[in-house]
Formats: structure tokens, C-alpha cells, sequence
């Protein structure tokens, strides 16, 4: 049936103008329209669900497994109800933690190791090598019969440098052995978070030039790599040419490359380089002098105010070498034969050091003593990694880089924040995305962007079953996949046409033609109406 | 053939610097050493030479592994060692250096930067490295070499033999690229970078004089650094890396100073030396006095520490040497902190025609005129009396689409033949003309090569910025042995009998024909209006159908053409009846 209308339109006295009118609409609306839209507008691949992955990240659960080993014959099960029922996770922080309790008798190794050995360290040590041991993010708590290993006498609490924690408790009750008051699953737990989240005590900081006070050193961390440089600035020229035969530059290089390099633990975390390199002639000759503070006798003391002064002129004498990222650190070696020790020293609050932080940069450190140079650089490798600057004294080995459990709660916290910024990235995308319409979104980009998002799931997952190396693994070549897709200079190729551009050029003939089109349209109305 | 081939061979042994006898230097530690020259010139010009030379001992496949730097520079090793540099030499000059009055150059570079880099035979993707190097290398020097693409890159068949040691004695020419940017400009922000690698900076030593504001108020200024691996001692058993920094430069003190020929370190540098660089080994000022006019002597206030006579060929060479460790020292114990040398003419300067040309040079310039087509001829002339053989080598960019059937080489109007001769045609937008031949020079003449060239449109994205100044093109380079030391610029411890040489053309530029730049937005508005114009007749001839016009009355009526002719014809009657 041809409806009524269409059987007047035939009937139409000028059948071949309608007709023309009718096909010039017919092609302006398929082939002018779509090829104007196509050659204006941005080319845009999908984009992945971020808001999925941003809920995601708000529910992340970090699942810590806690194995409580009691050594002698303590009510075990007690503990267990205690602490399962009890202490289900820690949910306060920024952070949430689940805990797995396991509460348990020394096993077959572990009792073996128990009698073999003469002291903590050597326990310490051993237990490290067992396999089972060795899982990134697990912890293990000892619970030691009081007066049975000398090292535990003086203290109720004892961090070892592996993931091992040893509290002493009395034989037949299930109470600490040094503080009465809190019962034992309480100081487990204590125990437990902070070995998880390692505080940063403010009395032993470094000494911080004003403008780095709460500079985040863990951004340093992101990339996986690190080129750490140090730079050798030595007040006497010709001390200077002697330096590299001297002791102190061989304790130097065992200090960094093999302490820390090989035996720290560093390379689990991130992969670092250490290159040392001598700076002649960096300072103008009297330029320490004219800064220094009212002396005390025997040490010359350095204004801190004058520090941005004195790392201007070094950085202005160094090239960089081309790198990802660099740590500078600047080691200041004053002269041993003609002047005295020199200091850092802060007026207002006249506190005195041998070594400054720079934000975002590194440091630098004076090697007055023999053993400045090995604690300083423990010091700024701790502080590297966001952690306490000196270790405390309830640490059973002294002077370690770091500790096992430490690391792991570094590397926790990267990929935390490695996820965040995953996360921010993503969004800042889509955000831009939003506001300038111009920008082009290649397939690349958009493939590079759903990898992100996926690896970033998957990374959370595997956070919430305790696969802490699995989820740090992920969540790096999660940034990485992210971090090159917010880089990518792609995104800054703006379509050609602005908006008013798009409408301007083709106004000379958009206008023009759009007359005669319009009369067609109402005269075919028209004769539809009729 | 036979003999060609035995040419050629005969030609790569003279270009291969690489003899074990000389090529040493290195003890088993680093060292570093300066020298500067100063040769006053026949036209009353000085020519002032900075050379700084560091050797580290350590192979340069084994960089990799070192993690301390000393007196070698940091930002170079690890660059060398990512990139899997065997040898590179890379200059960057202001102005262009007159053979024919001044001269050969101590280290020859064309006008703006020139970069060869020679890749260690374990460099898997030389292709990659290569901008990698470049890419580096512009961050290090603040140098625009990363516009040093494809198209700009060669890869040298018979010129630019690398001059360090070999790993087993052959090359490969996949591993060897050059390339040169003539339009590079040079400026303190590349002296900067460049004296950062310098062991004492610019706080001591002959660096102190490297003052920017007056270096740079000079005729010609060129900096170079090359970089190669050398032989440890005689057996050739361990190498070690050198790093050699070079600066040339020339003042002209009758014009700077009223016609006064005299010149000392603070009239050309603004400073005196003040601190001598404990670091290096040596520390010399070498001033050549072979040319010492006797009407007109060149006499010191300080007096030199030495004097060198040494024979080069069969022309001796003097050069009074002051040694700047032993006179600083001296000074010091006199209370003395300033280390000025300050040169004394008794006369006024006389310009004469005192230039003795050099025994081979050459003229490369433009011929031909309007923007279409051109042609490239090179003059190379020979004033010596034994024919030389040379490698010319020459990069013609892609948008200059030469013909090499026009190619002709003659001598006095007579056509020669090239000994060997290298082509490989440009493809547009990823490789230029590439010509290197192997030519001998007859005695006392001038050899011309010519070419013609079409001059290629660019997509108008591709012209530079202010396109109507036109575009470069590379200088030639003519390397060869001469028989001769004339002329050249010698130290008084270079080798006596091998006189390897490296001269550089001048550079060209070529006007091409530029479009209006405005063109697309008007081709649019253009072809816009034109379309809509048309669109709209053709737009009513279809879609109207012709009709029988209605009654003229009715139509009269009803037309508001013919009220408003009505309404001004009623008026002019109604003004006539008034």
C-alpha cells in the first residue's frame, strides 16, 4: 500500500525536481555529513573501565600470614582463640590488613636448628635458609622461654634481620615475660604491625634543609631502577689524587658495591647502579670559610642556610650521564692534613650534623671520621626506601642495611603506590580526555591502558592471598604499561581542527549551500502537506 | 682492475691511522694532559689551539663494567659504554676555516657540527644506537643533533676510516656513520657542556682561558672532541681510551688593536693564567716562531722555558715552549699569582701578500641561476710537483636530485677518470646522494668536478623556518697524505713523516622554491566558495521547472520588482506633472 501522501508526490507536476531535491538530501545526509564528522573528529579507541578498578583499589585487603611458633609447652590453643577471634586485621590505617593466624609447635627443622645452636644470631641466621621460610611477606613470631637465650635478657621484644620476630615469655603462662600488664596476643600484634608498617621515629632524622620537609623519597622507587652517583668532592686537590689508593676510598667501594649492592637485599626491590666519581675544582677555594657559623673549637660548623649554595656549585660542575633516574650523592671529604672537622650546623636550633637530605636529589655527607661514610650511606639507603634513617635497638643484628621484614614492608608499599599511581594515571586520561576533545587515542595507547587495568586487577588479587611478590611483580609493569600510555607524546598530537576551526573553514561553503537545500526541503514538505 | 684493486689497498693502509709505532701514549693510569699553540699567521691573524687530552686506562669493551670515574669523564663513559662506541669524533665550528691564508687546521671541521661514530663489533643494531648516540649526544652538548635523521646519515665507504685501534685489525662498514649539519650554529651554551668534561673545569690550567665572551668575539671558532681507543706501549697488547678536546681559534690583533700586531693572554682570553691544573701531567703553551720575521721580530716579556727545533720533511720547525707546572710554581714562590705571556712586535703590522698557499686546497660553490635547476662544482687545486691521491667525499640531500651523468671531472678542460668512484642514489626523505671517489691529482693543476642538480619541491610542512633563506648543503671533505708538512699545524711532537689530512669544503646554500605558505587555507575558502557558487544554479536548474510566465497584468501585480519600478516611475511623473 503506497501511502496517500506519497501517491500526491507522484502525481507532482514537477516530478524530476522533487525527485533531484530528494537525492541532493540523500547525499548530504550519507556521504557529506559522515565524511565532514570523520575528517573533524579525534579518532578514539575504547578506553578501559577505570571506575571498576577504582573500587577495586578502595577494597584492596593486603592478607598477611602470621605463623606464632611457641617454643616449650605454653597453652597454644588459648593463643589461637585469642588471637583469631580477637585480631582479625588491622582496618584503622590507610592501609587494611588481614591477618591469617597460625599458631603452632617448632617443627622438625626449626627444632633441630633450636638445639644445634649457641646464640639468637646463629638461630636467626638458620632459620633464614630453611625454603618454607622464605616467603616474601610472611611473618614469623618466636615465642622464647624467658632466661633460656642471652641475647632476649634485656628485652621483652627482639627483631631479627630475616622476617622473624622473637618475644620472651614466661614458661607456664601465656604473659610477656617484661611488661605484666598486657597479655601476649597484644604484644604479638604490636609486634606484628610493626614489622608491617616500620615507624620513622622523628628524633633520628637526618638533618633536612628547610625546603625538604616532607618530601615522599619513595617516588624514587616507581621506576625499578636507580642510578645512584656518587661524587667525590675533596677539599685538597692533592689529597684528592692520592685519595684512590688510600683505605678509605677501598672501604668506600666495599661499602656500596658489595654490602649494599650484593648483600643488602636492595636488588629484590628496586635495580640499582653505583658509580663513584671524583669532583676537582668544585668549590671556589675559600668557600667554605665564608660560610661558616660562629666555630666551635676544633670543628668548623656550616651554615645550613648556606647548603643550597654550596650544592649549586657542585651540581654546576658535574655533567649527568643519561639515566632514568639519579640519587646524587655528594661526599665531602674535608682536608685531613691542614683543617679541622666540618659540620652541618643549624642555627635556630642549633643541632649539628655530618649529613643533609635534598629533596628529590639525594644528599650530601661529610666523611670526617673512619666510620662516617659507613653509617652515612646506611643512613641515606635507609631514607632511600622510606625508612627510619638509624636502626632502633631492639634489632638483634646491628648494623645491617635493612632487614628482611623491612624490605617487605617497602616493597608492600610500592606496590600500593605503584597501584595508586596506575590508578591516578588512568584517570587523569580519561579526565583529559573529557575536557579537550581533540586528543587521539591510538590503538596502542588503548591497548596499553586495558593491559594497566587488567595487570592492576590481577596485582590487588593476588594482594588479598598473601602473594606479595606476585603483586609487586604485576603492579610494575602495571605503572610501567600506564606511565607510558600518560607519557606517550601521541597524546599531545591534537586533531588538527579545533572546534571553531572545524566550523570556520568550511563555513564559506556550508552556507551557501545550505540555502538552496533548505528551500528544497520545504518545497518537498510542502507538496507532502498538499 | 688489478690495478685498482691494488690501488685501493695501497689507499685503505695510508687512511688507516692505526700504526701500532706511534699511536701510544697511555701509562697504566689515567692521565690527562694540556697544550695550547699559537701560530701567528703571515696576514698578522694568530692562530690559538687548545688541546686536552685524557687517556683511560681501560679497553673499551670493558667500560661497561667500571664504576669509578676519575679524571676521564663520567657522562662519556657510560654514554660509550650503553651505546657500544668504539670511536667517534664530533666537532662543531662558527665560520669556516681559509686553508689558502691560515693554513691547515690542526683538527679540521666544516661550519656547523659534524658527527662520525664507529660502533664496536658486538653492537647488534648499529640502525638503533645510532640515534641513540645522536640523541644523547644533543642533550650533552645542547646541539640539535637530533635532527640528524636518515636522510641526513651515511654510511662512508673509503673516507672516515676509524683512526683508534681495531678489534682484530678489520672494519666493518655497517658499524661506521657520519653525518654533518652545516646550518648548526655554535654558541656558549655548547662551550659550556664541552668544558664540563675537562678533569679541572675551567678553574685551573689552560681551560681558565676559555672565557665564552672573548672566545667567541673571534674569526673562527671550532670545538671538537674525539674519542678512540689507543695502544697501551709498543706491542699493542692492552689498549686504553683517549679523549682528546679540541679548540681552534682565530683572533686578528692588527684589527682588534689599532694595527698593532702584539697580542697577550688577557688581550685575546680577558684573564691571565691563575692556577695551574694539578691533574695533568703536562701542562704546555707552545708558540711556533718558524715564520719569526727578522725586520719584525716576535719577542716574549716572560722568557720561554725551552725552545724545540724539529725537522718535518725537510722544513724545521721552532716552537718556544713555556711549561706552565714549573713557571706557576716559580711564581708562587715569588708571590706571584698571574701567569701573562704577552707577545712584542716592534712594528706596526704592514699587509702585504705574505700568504704562502697551501699545496692543496679547495673551492666548491654554486652554479647555474632561477630555482629550477643548478649545478655543484668543485675546484681542487694541486700546487705541488708530484700528482696526489685523494678521497673526496661528498653528501648532496635528497631534494637536490643531482645527475650523474653530468658528472665530469676535468683537468685544464681535458676529462679524467676517477681511479674508483662510489655512488648511492638518494631516496626521498630517507637518504641523500652519497659520492666518494678515489681521484689522483696531476702536478701543478686544477682539478674541476662538476655536477647538475634538479632542485626537488618539499611538501610545504617540510620547508625550515624562514624557507627564502634556502637550505645548506654539506661541506665536501677531501682527505689525503701529503708528502709535505707545509702548511700544516704541527706540535713539536708529531710525527715527523706521516702527514694524514682532512679538509673540509666550504658549505652551500641553495635557494629552492618555496611556496606561498598561506596557499591551503585559501585553496579551501577558494574551492568553497567556487563549489557553493555553483551548487546553487545548478541546485535551482534541477529541482525548478520551467514555467509559461503568468499574465503580464497578474504578474505585474504580484511582482515587488515591478511595485518598487511602479512606485519610483509614479513618483518621477508625479515630479514632471509638478
Amino acid at each position: 500500500m503506497i501511502p496517500k501522501k506519497w501517491t500526491l508526490f507522484a502525481n507532482h507536476q514537477n516530478k524530476a525536481g522533487l525527485l533531484s531535491s530528494l537525492f541532493y538530501i540523500v547525499v548530504i545526509l550519507l556521504l557529506g555529513i559522515p565524511i565532514w564528522y570523520k575528517t573533524t573528529t579525534p579518532l578514539r579507541h575504547s578506553l578501559p573501565d577505570i571506575s571498576s578498578l577504582l573500587v577495586h583499589s578502595q577494597m584492596i585487603s593486603n592478607q598477611i600470614e602470621i605463623t606464632v611458633v611457641s617454643i616449650g609447652d605454653q597453652q597454644r590453643d588459648q593463643l589461637r582463640n585469642e588471637l583469631v577471634d580477637n585480631w582479625k586485621g588491622n582496618f584503622q590505617g590507610n592501609v587494611a590488613f588481614r591477618y591469617a593466624w597460625k599458631v603452632r609447635q617448632l617443627v622438625k627443622e626449626e627444632k633441630q636448628i633450636f638445639v644445634a645452636s649457641q646464640s639468637l644470631y646463629q638461630i636467626d641466621r638458620m632459620l633464614d635458609e630453611l625454603e618454607s621460610h622464605r616467603i616474601k611477606g610472611h611473618l614469623f613470631i618466636y615465642l622464647i622461654p624467658e632466661n633460656t637465650i642471652t641475647e632476649l635478657v634485656s628485652k621483652s621484644v627482639l627483631y631479627g634481620s630475616s622476617r622473624f620476630a622473637y618475644i620472651s615469655v614466661k614458661n607456664d603462662e601465656l604473659k610477656s615475660e617484661k611488661s605484666n600488664e598486657k597479655p601476649l596476643s597484644e604484644i604479638i600484634v604490636e609486634t606484628v604491625e610493626t614489622m608491617l608498617e616500620p615507624k620513622r621515629s622523628s628524633k633520628s632524622e637526618l638533618l633536612r634543609s628547610e625546603a625538604s620537609k616532607a618530601v615522599d623519597t619513595l617516588t624514587f622507587l616507581l621506576n625499578n631502577e636507580i642510578d645512584i652517583l656518587i661524587n667525590l668532592v675533596m677539599e685538597d686537590v692533592e689529597e684528592a689524587i692520592e685519595f684512590q689508593d688510600s683505605k678509605r676510598f677501598k672501604e668506600l667501594k666495599n661499602i656500596t658495591r658489595i654490602a649494599f649492592l650484593k648483600q643488602s637485599g636492595i636488588f629484590e626491590l628496586i635495580d640499582a647502579k653505583i658509580t663513584t666519581q671524583m669532583v676537582y675544582y668544585a668549590l671556589p677555594p675559600s668557600f667554605i670559610d665564608s660560610h661558616l657559623a660562629n666555630s666551635e673549637k676544633n670543628n668548623r660548623l656550616f651554615k645550613t642556610s648556606s647548603v643550597p649554595q654550596l650544592l649549586n656549585a657542585i651540581e654546576s660542575r658535574i655533567v649527568e650521564h643519561d639515566n632514568k633516574q639519579s640519587y646524587l650523592l655528594t661526599v665531602y671529604i674535608p682536608s685531613q692534613s691542614s683543617n679541622s672537622p666540618l659540620f652541618f650546623f643549624e642555627e635556630s636550633t642549633g643541632t649539628k650534623s655530618n649529613a643533609i637530605v635534598t629533596p628529590y636529589r639525594g644528599g650530601i655527607l661529610v666523611w670526617n671520621d673512619a666510620d662516617d661514610f659507613n653509617v652515612g650511606f646506611k643512613s641515606f639507603m635507609r631514607n632511600l626506601i622510606g625508612l627510619n634513617p638509624y636502626e632502633n635497638d631492639d634489632y638483634l643484628v646491628k648494623n645491617n642495611f635493612f632487614t628482611k621484614w623491612e624490605l617487605d614492608a617497602v616493597i608492600r608499599k610500592v606496590t600500593l603506590l605503584q597501584l595508586a599511581k596506575t590508578l591516578s594515571s588512568l584517570e587523569s586520561i580519561e579526565k583529559l580526555l573529557g575536557k579537550v576533545s581533540n586528543i587521539v587515542i591510538l590503538e596502542e595507547i588503548a591497548t596499553k591502558m586495558h593491559y594497566a587495568v587488567k595487570l592492576s586487577h590481577e596485582s590487588m588479587d593476588h594482594l588479598a592471598i598473601a602473594n606479595l611478590e606476585g603483586a609487586f611483580n604485576l603492579s610494575c609493569k602495571a605503572y610501567k604499561a600506564s606511565e607510558t600510555a600518560f607519557f606517550d607524546p601521541s597524546l599531545l598530537a591534537l586533531l588538527y581542527f579545533p572546534d571553531d576551526q572545524k566550523y570556520a573553514v568550511y563555513f564559506p561553503l556550508f552556507l551557501p549551500v545550505s540555502l538552496p537545500l533548505i528551500a528544497s526541503i520545504h518545497h518537498i514538505i510542502r507538496s507532502m502537506n498538499k | 682492475m688489478m690495478y685498482e684493486m691494488r690501488a685501493l689497498i695501497t689507499f685503505f693502509a695510508a687512511f688507516c691511522r692505526v700504526s701500532l709505532s706511534e699511536d701510544f701514549g697511555g701509562s697504566a693510569f689515567d692521565r690527562y694532559d694540556e697544550r695550547l699553540l699559537f701560530k701567528p699567521l703571515p696576514d698578522g691573524q694568530v692562530y690559538a689551539h687548545f688541546e686536552f687530552s685524557t687517556v683511560f686506562d681501560e679497553h673499551i669493551n670493558d667500560v661497561f663494567w667500571v664504576d669509578h670515574f676519575n679524571l676521564f669523564p663520567l657522562a662519556i663513559g657510560k654514554f660509550l659504554a650503553n651505546a657500544k662506541v668504539q670511536e667517534m669524533h664530533f666537532s662543531l665550528a662558527k665560520g669556516f676555516w681559509k686553508n689558502s691564508a691560515w693554513g691547515y687546521n690542526a683538527r679540521d671541521a666544516p661550519n656547523g657540527a659534524e658527527l662520525t661514530v664507529y660502533f664496536q663489533s658486538f653492537q647488534d643494531n648499529p640502525q638503533k644506537a645510532w640515534r641513540d648516540v645522536t640523541s644523547v649526544l644533543s642533550g650533552h652538548f645542547c646541539a640539535s643533533l637530533n635532527f640528524i635523521d636518515k636522510a641526513a646519515t651515511v654510511q662512508p665507504v673509503y673516507s672516515f676510516k676509524p683512526e683508534g685501534v681495531l678489534q682484530n685489525g678489520s672494519m666493518r662498514n655497517d658499524l661506521l656513520f657520519y653525518a654533518a649539519l652545516p646550518h648548526e650554529a655554535l654558541c656558549t651554551e655548547n662551550l659550556t657542556p664541552w668544558k664540563k668534561l675537562l678533569p679541572c673545569f675551567d678553574k685551573a690550567g689552560l681551560a681558565s682561558l676559555l672565557n665564552a665572551r672573548h672566545i667567541f668575539n673571534s674569526h673562527f671558532v671550532s670545538l671538537a672532541l674525539d674519542l678512540k681507543p689507543i695502544c697501551v706501549n709498543s706491542d699493542c697488547y692492552r689498549t686504553s681510551i683517549s679523549i682528546t678536546q679540541t679548540i681552534s681559534l682565530i683572533f686578528n690583533p692588527p684589527v682588534v688593536f689599532d694595527g698593532k700586531k702584539s697580542w697577550s693572554f688577557i688581550k685575546f682570553f680577558g684573564t691571565p693564567i691563575k692556577e695551574v691544573c694539578q691533574l695533568a701531567s703536562e701542562s704546555t703553551v707552545l708558540i711556533d716562531i718558524t715564520q719569526n720575521d727578522t725586520s719584525n721580530p716576535l719577542t716574549f716579556t716572560t722568557p720561554p722555558s725551552g725552545l724545540v727545533v724539529k725537522k718535518f720533511g725537510e722544513k724545521e720547525r721552532k716552537f718556544a715552549t713555556f711549561d706552565l707546572k714549573s713557571i706557576i710554581s716559580e711564581y708562587k714562590q715569588q708571590n706571584m699569582s698571574k701567569f701573562n705571556i704577552v707577545s712584542l712586535y716592534k712594528k706596526n703590522h704592514v699587509y702585504a701578500s705574505t700568504t704562502n698557499p697551501p699545496p692543496v686546497f679547495a673551492s666548491r660553490y654554486i652554479t647555474g641561476y632561477g630555482v629550477s635547476q643548478g649545478g655543484i662544482t668543485c675546484d681542487i687545486y694541486n700546487k705541488l710537483d708530484k700528482s696526489v691521491q685523494i678521497v673526496y667525499f661528498d653528501i648532496i640531500p635528497w631534494y637536490l636530485r643531482i645527475y650523474v651523468h653530468t658528472l665530469k671531472i676535468t683537468v685544464a678542460n681535458k676529462e679524467i677518470k676517477p681511479d674508483t668512484f662510489y655512488y648511492k642514489p638518494a631516496k626521498d626523505r630517507s637518504q641523500p646522494h652519497h659520492i666518494e671517489m678515489l681521484l689522483t691529482l696531476l702536478p701543478n693543476s686544477v682539478t674541476t668536478i662538476h655536477f647538475d642538480f634538479d632542485r626537488q619541491y618539499l611538501k610545504w610542512t617540510e620547508y625550515p623556518p624562514d624557507a627564502n633563506h634556502g637550505v645548506y648543503v654539506n661541506s665536501a671533505v677531501i682527505s689525503l697524505k701529503l708528502p709535505t708538512a707545509q702548511n700544516m699545524t704541527v706540535f713539536s711532537e708529531t710525527s715527523s713523516s706521516d702527514f694524514f689530512l682532512r679538509i673540509h669544503t666550504q658549505s652551500l646554500l641553495v635557494s629552492l622554491a618555496t611556496p606561498d605558505f598561506s596557499m591551503p587555507y585559501n585553496v579551501i575558502c577558494l574551492v568553497s566558495t567556487v563549489v557553493s557558487l555553483a551548487f546553487g544554479p545548478i541546485h535551482n536548474l534541477t529541482t525548478r521547472k520551467p514555467q509559461i510566465p503568468k499574465s503580464d497584468e497578474e504578474s505585474k501585480k504580484q511582482s515587488l520588482l515591478n511595485r518598487i519600478k511602479n512606485f519610483f516611475q509614479n513618483k518621477k511623473s508625479h515630479e514632471k506633472s509638478d
